[in-house]
């Protein structure tokens, strides 16, 4: 797969920090002690990333940034974070193969499936446990919605 | 900022006039080390002048006499040049941090408010594009987009995120920390409603969902406007709800039209992101409060 001559307006890594720190809440589930800690960094990233999206201007790498930035409002629902326990294995996968598709210069098709996949277990885990034992499921389907459109959006971004 | 930092500059530069004069009359060892240890503590952090300002003098203090220490185990002298050493140094330490409080001092919680004031405008704006983009009005995406850009340019140059910084005033930073993080909570379910806008909604979900949407975006603003009002100091005039109704009625459309059962949620796109609407809508709501609430 070619990564297109203009590489500059494709290479997304500055929003990896970003979307790994959100999987992170979900991964160490200690949001509501640290919550500080977390802000501050997010804070600082945006800012970053607000020079960097001025800098591009480019709609597809904001949407990008919109949608990572709507998989992290889920922190400011969930009330007991215990129960993303059941999915680690799942959302550690997520977060490596969203890193891969935004930080490294070649990827192939493979990369996109993978991303595909994790997001399928994802929901597969959500249909079988997280719908039954938590207590709003449909943040979690708005999640899982927000995982397909990162995925429809980086392909459109990263292929040429 | 930009006043912040010149306020600065004549500050340091003042000190550091003062600090050499006086250094010219009484130094006790050489010339140098008043004014390099006025210009030391005097590069501290907003918010954190006194507390950054001691760690510094202790810091450079500690450097200074270790340092001498070894010089005199190397090549011995007398050693008065500690107390020399150790005076020139804490008299220009004191310098700089009366300086640093007393020579055109930074007001944090003015400058707090006013930053603020700019950033929860450009949220205003940026949630009335949102809406037009949403009910699909003409020229709406390009607005959108512009009031975004808006936003991040005011964000990227107004934002108080010194707040964060390590040593900031303790008795402050706990409230304007709960402030700030709750103003980035803001924009964040900012982004992610203009996400869900980008959706292209049936016409027929929105001819019902208009009236009630727009009533939630007025109000929602108009409670912006409070918040903004409160911060320069005013007094609000007008009564305000808590938006509670705007969102029963938004929630009571979405039960209309929307299948109850999850499972059958997925079975279409506009059930989806009309759930992520409403979502996002009762968490800016949630919001919202959370700041009046700690302006009260």
């Amino acid at each position: 797969m070619s990564i297109g001559k203009n590489w500059k307006n494709k290479n997304l890594s500055y929003l990896e920090p970003f979307q790994k720190k959100i999987f992170v809440i979900y991964l160490n589930r200690d949001y509501i002690e640290q919550h500080y800690v977390y802000e501050k960094f997010f804070a600082e990233t945006r800012l970053k990333i607000f020079s960097k999206l001025l800098k591009i201007n480019s709609i597809p790498c904001d949407s990008v940034f919109e949608i990572i930035t709507a998989l992290g409002n889920l922190r400011y629902r969930l009330q007991d974070f215990s129960i993303l326990e059941v999915c680690e294995k799942e959302l550690k996968s997520l977060s490596d193969n969203i890193s891969v598709l935004l930080s490294q210069k070649n990827i192939s098709n493979s990369d996109f499936e993978n991303l595909l996949t994790s997001i399928h277990s994802f929901e597969s885990i959500f249909r079988r446990t997280l719908q039954v034992v938590c207590r709003e499921p449909l943040d979690f389907l708005i999640f899982i919605q927000n995982l397909y459109d990162l995925h429809a959006e980086l392909k459109l971004i990263r292929v040429v | 900022m930009k006043l912040f930092f010149i306020k600065r500059l004549l500050s340091i530069t003042l000190a550091f006039l003062i600090s050499a004069v006086i250094s010219y009359y009484f130094s006790k060892s050489e010339y140098y080390w008043m004014p390099i240890a006025t210009l030391f503590v005097m590069q501290t952090s907003l918010g954190a002048p006194l507390r950054q300002g001691l760690l510094r003098f202790f810091l450079f203090l500690f450097t200074v006499i270790a340092g001498t220490g070894i010089i005199l185990f190397i090549h011995p002298a007398s050693f008065s040049i500690f107390y020399a050493r150790g005076y020139d140094i804490s008299v220009g330490a004191l310098i700089g941090i009366v300086s640093n409080l007393i020579i055109f001092p930074i007001h944090i919680d003015v400058l707090f408010r006013k930053e603020l004031v700019l950033v929860l405008n450009s949220y205003a704006n940026y949630l009335a594009s949102i809406l037009d983009l949403l009910l699909q009005k003409e020229n709406a995406k390009e607005g959108a987009e512009n009031k975004k850009q808006c936003v991040e340019k005011v964000v990227l140059q107004f934002s108080p995120t010194w707040v964060y910084t390590p040593g900031f005033s303790v008795d402050l930073r706990q409230g304007y920390r709960h402030f700030l993080v709750m103003t980035g909570r803001l924009e964040q379910i900012l982004f992610s409603l203009h996400h869900i806008a980008r959706h292209p909604f049936s016409p027929v979900f929105l001819k019902d969902m208009n009236s009630p949407l727009i009533s939630y975006v007025d109000h929602a603003n108009k409670i912006l406007q409070a918040i903004v009002t409160l911060l320069n100091l005013k007094k609000i005039t007008e009564a305000l709800d808590d938006l509670s109704d705007e969102v029963r009625i938004l929630e009571k459309e979405f039960q209309t039209q929307v299948p109850f059962s999850i499972e059958l949620l997925s079975l279409s796109k506009d059930y989806i992101y009309f759930a992520a609407l409403i979502a996002d809508l009762k968490d800016f709501r949630k919001t919202l409060l959370f700041l009046a609430e700690a302006l009260r």
